[in-house]
């Protein structure tokens, strides 16, 4: 039987990015090397301010390393401009906030639109896509709704929507369950795994949340600007979710 | 992405009242202002409009609008109708003479005085009586405000009779007239009965009124009519402009109100910027949310533009809407008058719009400028 080995989807090599210049600089990460494969569900923990959410930013394209290269959907992101950052961020990438971050003065439909419309997807199709997701992800019936009028965990299910709505290869996500409680949190998981994980993209989670750890395909601890752990998670042959497998990362850090 | 943006702007009910507010007061200000100038301009020339069939003023060289009495010798309509290209010249008089009323009381009045034969320069709106009635002797027409302010509270009609510098004048008609600068009676009558109302004088008249024959140019009739009298020609237009001017350069009115609308469009600039900056501040995170999601900053720029151009847009609207309706009621209640012409409507909507685009740029710049890595920060 000849097994093959996945192309990773984001590759990280030597990443450091430092804030500010001089003595008041801060480096938030010091050299990560990082590869990220399809359909792996990648959690990002460690303490604050050890440089999670520099690196997501950094795979998403939304800040620019400082030194080392990083390679997300076979282009290499140093060398882009603003300009094409954005719109590899618009093409390939899916990001789901802490806070959700949906336009209050939107529908629930004309959020989840929205990474279709920065697209310029025509608007027949794209209203038959956002509909066709609202129904799976259970809000079928509230794509009129505000986001006001939807509890936090409809809202969280709303930003993931709005995250995978235009194919994006790369997900990203900041500390997704932090504003939700556990069974909603769960749901919330489960819902990126279906989602995202299962159609071969790369999930990448920040969280501080040991709650969800049981979802993650691999761990991968940061501190200090550096990864310190990266372990992966045996999965039953039927894909089930492992119980509570998580093992504490290692402390030495990665070459 | 400009439907986004103007749902968010709409859908926003307080911020975008609040800014729909700022720019109607901003609109509402300029077009009121500038209207009750241009209505004090029009004031200023009411009597030249009001003239309507003669295309020539011609005056002494040095008149400078038409309240200056500067009268012409008798000789001088001989002179114009002399001029090649000129069709018809005729007499206009024009003096402020003294009306004494049965009961003893004196009222200053405007009286016109009009070519007996052609009747040119006579008023063309009539509410009582018959312009041909001003063939009987001692006749006068009245305008229809001036009536009122000669006998204050009585039915307006003809038949009422005065006197004008001692001699017996008789009203036969009644007339509308445009409002004039000073709010005098206006008194019309033949050429030969206004001269009799005034002392005798060797020059008695004011202004020589003509027109160019149909296939001469009127500017060069004008030229014509200054190279061979020496007096000054002017059209219509020239004419009501130099009054214009006059009162633009003479006296304190444009400064007056030039500072007035000044410190309204400030005013209403403030008000407006400072609602538009708050409302773009406040949309700071859904536009960070936007830009790390792929929105360019070009098309961010263009959203806030977008948001800008239809609260101009509908804020405009509304203010130059009340603007217009309140210029209506100041006409009807006051003896002020306003004018609203289409150059006060296109002045103000480039003045808005242009407070609208630099408020929307001002408040820009912090969006272009925001990173939107701080999205995960919030």
């Amino acid at each position: 039987m000849i097994t093959t080995t996945p192309i990773p989807l984001v590759t990280c090599r030597g990443v450091t990015r430092t804030y500010g210049s001089g003595e008041g600089a801060t480096t938030a990460l010091r050299g990560v090397d990082l590869d990220v494969l399809p359909g792996e569900l990648t959690l990002l923990v460690g303490p604050s301010g050890c440089g999670k959410t520099t690196l997501i930013s950094i795979i998403a394209g939304i800040l620019k390393p400082t030194a080392g290269s990083v390679k997300a959907a076979d282009q290499n992101l140093g060398f882009m401009t603003e300009r094409s950052l954005a719109a590899f961020r618009a093409q390939h990438v899916g990001i789901v906030f802490q806070q959700f971050n949906l336009i209050p003065t939107l529908t629930a439909a004309e959020n989840v639109a929205v990474p279709l419309t920065i697209n310029r997807r025509p608007p027949k199709p794209s209203r038959t896509a956002v509909q066709h997701l609202l129904n799976e992800i259970g809000l079928g019936d509230r794509g009129g709704a505000f986001p006001s009028q939807l509890s936090g965990g409809q809202q969280q299910r709303l930003s993931i929507a709005r995250a995978i709505v235009h194919q994006p290869r790369i997900v990203v996500c900041d500390e997704p369950t932090s504003a939700l409680d556990q069974q909603t949190g769960r749901n919330v998981m489960q819902l990126l795994r279906a989602h995202a994980v299962q159609q071969n993209r790369a999930l990448l989670v920040v969280t501080h949340d040991q709650r969800i750890f049981e979802f993650a395909d691999r761990v991968v601890h940061l501190e200090d600007g550096r990864v310190t752990g990266d372990e992966r998670i045996q999965r039953t042959p039927a894909g089930s979710l492992p119980q509570s497998e998580y093992v504490a990362p290692s402390q030495s850090p990665c070459p | 992405m400009v439907q986004i943006a103007l749902k968010m702007l709409t859908r926003n009910r307080g911020k975008y009242l609040a800014i729909i507010a700022g720019v109607s007061f901003a609109s509402l200000l300029i077009a009121v202002q500038c209207s009750i100038f241009c209505g004090l301009m029009r004031l200023t020339t009411s009597q030249i409009r009001d003239v309507r069939d003669a295309q020539i003023w011609v005056m002494d060289p040095n008149i400078k609008f038409i309240a200056d009495f500067r009268p012409l010798s008798s000789g001088a309509m001989h002179q114009v109708r002399g001029v090649e290209g000129v069709e018809w010249a005729v007499p206009f008089y024009k003096w402020i003479s003294r009306a004494r009323l049965d009961d003893g009381a004196v009222q200053d009045v405007i009286l016109l005085g009009f070519d007996d034969a052609t009747l040119v320069g006579a008023p063309r709106q009539m509410q009582q009586g018959d312009i041909t009635d001003l063939r009987r002797p001692d006749a006068v027409i009245i305008d229809e405000v001036g009536f009122q302010i000669l006998w204050p509270g009585e039915p307006v009609r003809a038949g009422k009779v005065f006197e004008l510098n001692e001699k017996r004048a008789e009203v036969v008609g009644i007339c509308r007239a445009s409002k004039t600068f000073r709010t005098l009676p206006i008194i019309y009558t033949r050429y030969s009965q206004a001269t009799s109302y005034v002392p005798p004088e060797r020059k008695l008249t004011s202004y020589v009124l003509a027109n160019a024959k149909p296939d001469e140019s009127v500017d060069e009739v004008c030229r014509r009519i200054e190279a061979q009298t020496g007096l000054l020609a002017l059209t219509k237009q020239g004419f009501t402009w130099k009054t214009m001017l006059f009162y633009v350069n003479e006296t304190g009115i444009v400064a007056n109100f030039a500072i007035t609308v000044m410190l309204g469009a400030l005013i209403g600039c403030a008000v407006t910027a400072h609602s538009f900056y708050l409302f773009t501040l406040n949309n700071l995170p859904q536009f960070g949310t936007l830009k790390a999601m792929g929105v360019r900053n070009t098309r961010i720029l263009y959203m806030i533009l977008a948001q800008g151009a239809l609260a101009g847009a509908v804020g405009f609207g509304f203010g130059v809407g009340l603007a217009v309706f309140l210029c209506e009621a100041i006409n009807r209640k006051s003896q002020l008058i306003s004018y609203v012409p289409w150059q006060v409507l296109a002045g103000t909507a480039l003045a808005v719009f242009s407070m609208v685009a630099a408020a929307s740029l001002v408040s820009a710049q912090r969006v272009l400028r925001m990173d939107p890595a701080l999205s995960f920060r919030e």
